[in-house]
């Protein structure tokens, strides 16, 4: 597996669409700075949260990078010549999985690096203590995992570059809308839970709305975009916990389901 | 077949996809240091073949064998590392140069150190291509990286599909000439199907026929040899006296039609022009031609391949 491991890293560093994943998330933090920079006035504090920015559209970048990084084994043949050195399935899937991750965490770092190069600077130290951070960049790393997962299985199912992208944009599409939703719904019950308590009177759910409001509720759980929202927010998750078991338990649900299908693939 | 060693042996492959049976029971035996070619038409089962042998794919039934290890043996991965392959197309990186994609493939195998790559690529002309990028490469340079990076970790046998598909005369002549440097200096066992069957002609020590997805017939170049027998095509003004003088010298042949015949045998023209001449038959042509492998093939498969 090692040997794969380092293979896929040569590979993935001189890969353009590493560079290009690269690139997107160290710009897109700064180009927040700077828009916050220029709302910037006597009471603006700190710029908390900016280090995490990237995360909106990581869902989106994730499914391409994957896809194109991997699925190039597929388009180019050259996954041919992993199973002809004898590697086992397993090792070939997990070792992909392994260097994809690894790029996508990469790449979370460098838009907290370029974000806090910026905003440190200009707007001052986080006032969230640095525990809190690294806390919460673990949360981080198993959203990406998630999202690393999904695409990874999509890219192997559809065994095409070209179309294992088009396959993981749309499927990250999907996700990012389901995500964005439930949290949006999510997000206005507590509110309106939060303006009801204010009033001294008992929230209650409508009955004919219980039912879709407990789809939202797991969605708001699992979807790693839901999760991203929540992790947005300037406050540690009060479902900290249940993300991270959903987290691991997807990826690893994932996981199996990609190996029975390689496992079994025929490679043409 | 006592005392001969074998590389790669198959028996009683099957291979189905839903519900075409690509491979029926195919047995082939490839001894060590030939070069086994591999010959059918295009259908007819080659590549699937390859695939089940390089791990691509797994067999339906049937097994095989690669340097004594059954494909069902947890030790066959080590076996598979004795093997290199080119299957279809190369399989190579094509935004690398010739040396990075032979660089990732020893990292593949955990070959410490680049140090056999300068031989590599100058063992398959590639010395020269610097910093170009595999995806600008000639189809043929291609097929010999394709070729060199199946040689990474010294192999003792090469598969290749179709090697020479789409090459230039040059192109063939190159990957000619390698394949014969591989087996003469490096001792590799090398098996190549191919469907352009006077090209084999020219390399293999061994054929095996396949049509179907089954084994027609494997022999070795002598025994084909033997079977294919030369000729020399005659055409006259009448192949009715052709034959008669032909049967008084007792010579082979057979008449095609009432003006041309093959003659199986080594013929003095002049003497057979007097005598034709004698019986007011004139001689129109005469070219000596093969009995090919390809008209042998056709023979083994019943006319309608190729």
């Amino acid at each position: 597996m090692i040997n794969l491991i380092t293979m896929g890293y040569s590979k993935m560093v001189r890969s353009l669409a590493f560079k290009v994943g690269m690139t997107v998330m160290a710009i897109f933090p700064v180009f927040i700075v700077l828009v916050s920079l220029k709302n910037r006035n006597a009471e603006s504090g700190p710029l908390d949260g900016v280090y995490n920015s990237g995360l909106t559209m990581i869902g989106l970048l994730i499914g391409a990078f994957v896809s194109i990084l991997v699925g190039q084994d597929y388009t180019e043949k050259t996954i041919n010549n992993k199973i002809m050195a004898g590697h086992s399935r397993i090792t070939i899937y997990l070792a992909d999985f392994i260097v994809a991750f690894t790029g996508v965490a990469i790449m979370q770092v460098t838009s907290m690096l370029a974000a806090s190069v910026f905003a440190v600077p200009l707007f001052g130290m986080y006032t969230k203590p640095l525990g809190e951070i690294f806390r919460v960049e673990l949360i981080v790393l198993c959203v990406l995992a998630v999202y690393t997962a999904v695409s990874l299985l999509v890219t192997t199912i559809v065994n095409s570059k070209n179309y294992a992208v088009a396959a993981s944009m749309v499927l990250t599409i999907l996700i990012f809308f389901s995500g964005m939703m439930a949290y949006q719904v999510i997000t206005d019950e507590k509110a309106d839970k939060a303006l009801a308590a204010e009033k001294g009177e008992v929230y209650e759910v409508p009955e004919e709305d219980e039912n879709i409001m407990k789809v939202f509720r797991v969605i708001y759980d699992i979807d790693p975009q839901s999760q991203v929202c929540v992790i947005s927010e300037d406050n540690f998750p009060e479902n900290a916990a249940r993300i991270v078991i959903s987290d691991i338990a997807a990826v690893t649900l994932l996981t199996a389901a990609g190996l029975v299908n390689f496992c079994r693939k025929d490679i043409k | 077949m006592a005392g001969i060693e074998y590389s790669l042996r198959t028996k009683g492959l099957i291979k189905r996809y839903r519900n075409f049976t690509a491979l029926d029971g195919l047995t082939m035996n490839v001894p060590k240091g030939s070069i086994y070619g591999f010959v059918g038409r295009n259908g007819a089962g080659k590549t699937t073949l390859i695939r089940l042998i390089t791990g691509l794919q797994r067999p339906t039934e049937g097994e095989f064998e690669i340097y004594g290890i059954k494909n069902t043996d947890r030790e066959i991965s080590k076996s598979r590392r004795r093997m290199g392959a080119v299957v279809e197309t190369p399989a190579i990186y094509l935004e690398m140069t010739a040396r990075d994609n032979l660089k990732q493939q020893y990292r593949m195998l955990g070959i410490p150190d680049f140090n056999g790559i300068d031989e590599l690529l100058a063992l398959v002309g590639l010395s020269d291509t610097g910093k170009k990028k595999a995806k600008n490469f000639s189809l043929g340079m291609k097929q010999r990286l394709g070729i060199a990076v199946s040689l990474c970790g010294d192999p003792d046998l090469i598969v290749l599909d179709e090697p020479i598909n789409g090459l230039d005369p040059q192109g063939i002549i190159e990957i000619r000439e390698l394949i014969l440097k591989l087996n003469h200096e490096r001792n590799i066992t090398v098996v190549i199907s191919s469907h352009i069957l006077d090209e084999l002609s020219k390399l293999a020590t061994h054929y095996g026929f396949i049509d179907h997805g089954r084994m027609i017939r494997e022999m070795s170049a002598e025994e084909l040899d033997s079977a294919c027998r030369k000729c020399v095509r005659m055409s006259v003004t009448d192949t009715g006296v052709l034959s008669r003088v032909l049967d008084d010298m007792e010579i082979d042949y057979k008449i095609l039609d009432d003006k041309t015949a093959d003659v199986f045998a080594k013929i003095n023209f002049s003497q057979i022009a007097g005598k034709l001449s004698q019986q007011g038959c004139e001689v129109i042509s005469m070219n000596e031609k093969d009995e090919s492998l390809e008209s042998f093939y056709i023979s083994l498969v019943g006319g309608d391949g190729q």
